[in-house]
């Protein structure tokens, strides 16, 4: 059987992948600042540098999916990932559920070709 | 109200039916290509305009969906490869 | 014969059952025609109370890289389906392509259908007499969020403050905006999705909440309705699709969702 994965769409694909991942990450980096201002550790300025450098980081990715022509991927895995976790959970949940349950989870996503 | 089934915005939801739904038998006789993670993606987006169609071997996954189903009922980390 | 030889010809022997859908078994025998995927004859094989909507195939699923092939299987699928709800009422419907093989598929399917006689009977009689009905309601959530900045006062007061506040105190003035509507956005989503919850499932029989894979979507609901009813739930739906909301009602399906 023979493959043919041409450039653009293992761009797209895998671009999709990482800049999920790095949004993510990215929402847990502002998660922690958020809470670390709150509890009142930080200085003002310390919360100046850190709110810039956030900033910087949002503006970059954007900028890099925006480019990349991605919006759609990125959406699209990140809403994957959410039904993934969420069916993952339920079968935590309810076990006896969890066959029928990861059968319905069909939006998701693909494995990995090697080419 | 009345309902529409025979629209080109309703084959969507026909797809979801078809392919994700319905009965399905779990016997070492039935072949069931019921949990194909991506082939409806592809044409529900393509037939929604949009530009995402995988372009290798969509069917050639049906067989390694199969097995993956088989084997373990986890799915990993994966990519949603586009046009 | 040699062992490959064997193997050989027990591939060549196994032969499939392309099946369509289960109703009860007819009076008489059906001959549907050539009316199945890629033209093949559509029959009935029957066991006990039960029948099955099949044609005859290779032990192997359909596939195909071609997009308008498989478009075409799918809607010959479902057309198989709505002729046999024609003869033989009420049916359960099957995923797309699924296939019993064996040596002597016939005898697989005489077997399955006797086997699973109760639980057929049981998804039968939730199903018997209704059809299912997708409805989708979609709304402007940026529209929403608009609205829910201008009208909160906690956030007109961050506003101001950002106005004249430096880059990296701006941003997280704007995180806090950014969370209380999002905070806002889910409390009038979830109000209006139990109010609009409450109205359909008074005019359904059953109803399952679907994944929503779209933005800007409400709900997203499949619901099973008894003819004489479908009326009363067009009706509601006619009063809930009014500015910022959108209804997409469609149907009526084979009980896909509830089988």
């Amino acid at each position: 059987m023979t493959i043919n994965i041409d450039e653009k769409n293992l761009k797209q694909g895998v671009m999709g992948l990482v800049l999920a991942l790095v949004e993510i990450i990215r929402d847990a980096l502002r998660l922690q600042a958020i809470r670390r201002i709150e509890s009142g550790r930080l200085t003002d300025e310390e919360i100046e540098r850190l709110g810039s450098a956030l900033a910087d980081l949002d503006r970059a990715i954007e900028q890099i999916i925006e480019e990349q022509g991605i919006t759609e991927a990125v959406y699209n895995v990140r809403n994957g990932l959410d039904h993934l976790a969420n069916d993952m959970i339920n079968k935590m949940i309810h076990p006896e559920e969890g066959e029928k349950v990861s059968q319905r989870n069909r939006y998701a996503l693909k494995p990995i070709q090697t080419p | 109200m009345e309902p529409t089934r025979e629209t080109h915005a309703t084959f969507v939801d026909l797809l979801d039916r078809v392919l994700d739904k319905g009965l399905i038998i779990h016997a070492d006789v039935i072949i069931s290509v019921a949990g194909i993670p991506l082939i409806g993606v592809n044409l529900k987006a393509a037939l929604a305009g949009m530009e995402t169609m995988l372009e290798y071997g969509m069917m050639e996954d049906w067989d390694k969906a199969q097995r993956l189903r088989a084997q373990e009922k986890v799915k990993e980390e994966a990519i949603l490869l586009k046009a | 014969m040699n062992e490959e030889q064997k193997l050989m010809s027990q591939e060549v022997q196994e032969q499939g059952r392309y099946l369509y859908c289960v109703g009860k078994a007819p009076t008489y025998l059906h001959n549907f025609g050539k009316i199945g995927l890629e033209g093949n004859e559509v029959y009935i094989i029957s066991a006990g109370k039960f029948c099955a909507v099949v044609h005859d195939c290779k032990a192997e699923p359909y596939k195909s890289n071609n997009e308008q092939k498989v478009k075409k299987w799918i809607q010959t699928h479902q057309k198989v389906i709505d002729i046999a709800t024609r003869r033989l009422g009420t049916v359960i419907p099957f995923s797309f392509d699924v296939i019993i093989k064996g040596q002597c598929p016939n005898d697989e399917v005489i077997h399955w259908l006797k086997t699973e006689e109760d639980n057929l009977k049981q998804k039968l009689d939730t199903i018997e007499g209704k059809q299912e009905f997708g409805i989708q309601i979609f709304f402007d959530q940026e529209l929403l969020r608009q609205q829910i900045m201008n009208e909160n006062t906690q956030i007109q007061k961050l506003q101001q403050e950002l106005k004249k506040a430096s880059k990296g105190k701006a941003y997280f003035l704007e995180q806090k905006i950014k969370t209380i509507v999002q905070k806002e956005l889910e409390a009038k989503t979830n109000f209006y999705f139990k109010d609009f919850y409450g109205q359909i499932r008074e005019c359904a029989d059953h109803l399952k909440v679907e994944k929503i894979k779209k933005v800007n979507t409400l709900l997203n609901f499949s619901c099973l309705v008894e003819k004489e009813k479908v009326k009363k739930l067009g009706a509601a739906l006619d009063r809930i699709n009014k500015f910022p909301f959108s209804v997409k009602f469609t149907g009526p399906w084979p009980a896909y969702s509830f089988v």
